[in-house]
């Protein structure tokens, strides 16, 4: 019998049947960068000056473009899924230009100064509690062997994965395929969370450098 | 005169409850703020930086200062404010069931003269205006 009270919990199951579906992101999730408008569901996040992030938009071959000078700030894409399920992240990138690093170097010997990447992808695995929030990072290192792990100076909640080394592939594009639980547990010993986002950075801000790179075709979230 | 000690820890059901009551409405709401400050201040701040490394340089830090504080100062001051809650409901609820006790003795002729409570009891001018009205019964 639909009452007053029936209605009113249906209405509450529907609704909260439609934020969680709204909530959970449609797998998997593709950004093939084919669009003027392709950024919009990208938001900037800028640790120190801006990287210039634009789109070249194709119908087959678009791509996102990335010039960092002396500066780190990333694109980042919020999309809740559980890995293990979906364990998959795939993309394309292009290398045009490493940070210089031997500057650095010769100024000091800490690696935070060399902590720069040409291109990077994350993998960010949110918390309640911020001291829980984790990340891996896919970088695409120079002068580092490829499968490398490695914690950010920054914090040891960080972990870097050497995807691609040397400047072997510079100016080709390389297609990188990651299964992002076993890399989690690789890296952290354990079994991840839910993933709450990825995003993409290009940085110089520590070698005070210039770096370009090419990013398309990121497929997240399917299994092999 | 015999001497008013209480060796149970609460003095009586009433004292355990009032007090039991007292450290919930104290801890549950000062929980209940800090983790909401914790969420609003550290939580949304960090969803918003999105990326670790400026979480790492710019949240952790000042997290965990606070964290430190919070640790530090919070068991105090729920101890001081408990201890306090203690002594104030043992002295109010105590002398209660002392009362109740007395009087029934008093009324069973089992014991005669003042009904005496602990110095630092609550109730005083109670149990005086009760010794002033069993004077007043005992001389009638």
């Amino acid at each position: 019998m639909l009452n007053k009270r029936n209605i009113y919990i249906l209405t509450f199951l529907v609704v909260g049947l439609i934020a969680l579906f709204a909530y959970t992101a449609r797998l998997p999730k593709m950004f093939p960068f084919n669009r003027q408008n392709a950024l919009d569901e990208w938001e900037e996040r800028v640790f120190k000056n801006r990287v210039l992030y634009s789109v070249e938009p194709r119908r087959e071959g678009g791509y996102l473009l990335a010039q960092s000078k002396d500066a780190s700030s990333g694109l980042m894409h919020r999309l809740k899924f559980n890995p293990k399920q979906y364990p998959m992240i795939s993309w394309e990138w292009k290398v045009i230009k490493f940070p210089d690093k031997t500057k650095a170097k010769q100024l000091k010997e800490g690696w935070l100064e060399k902590d720069d990447y040409a291109a990077r992808v994350y993998v960010i695995f949110p918390s309640w509690f911020i001291v829980n929030m984790k990340c891996i990072e896919y970088v695409w290192a120079e002068d580092l062997p490829e499968g490398k792990i490695m914690t950010s100076p920054y914090w040891k909640n960080i972990k870097l994965i050497v995807a691609e080394s040397g400047r072997d592939n510079k100016g080709k594009w390389v297609f990188e395929e990651r299964n992002i639980y076993e890399d989690y547990k690789k890296a952290f010993g354990r079994s991840p969370g839910s993933v709450g986002a990825i995003a993409l950075m290009t940085d110089t801000d520590n070698t005070l450098s210039t770096a370009e790179a090419q990013y398309t075709a990121i497929r997240v979230g399917y299994k092999k | 005169m015999k001497k008013n000690r209480r060796r149970q820890f609460f003095a009586n059901k009433l004292h355990r409850q009032t007090f039991l009551l007292f450290s919930v409405a104290a801890l549950v709401p000062t929980a209940l703020a800090a983790i909401s400050l914790y969420y609003l201040i550290f939580g949304v701040t960090a969803n918003q930086m999105g990326f670790l490394e400026a979480i790492a340089s710019n949240i952790i830090p000042a997290s965990r200062k606070v964290i430190i504080i919070l640790l530090v100062v919070t068991p105090i001051v729920l101890a001081v404010l408990l201890v306090f809650a203690y002594r104030m409901t043992h002295a109010m609820l105590g002398p209660y069931d002392r009362i109740i006790k007395e009087l029934d003795d008093r009324i069973k002729g089992k014991e005669s003269g003042d009904i005496s409570l602990r110095k630092k009891d609550k109730f005083w001018p109670l149990v005086n205006k009760i010794n002033r009205l069993l004077h007043k019964i005992q001389g009638s």
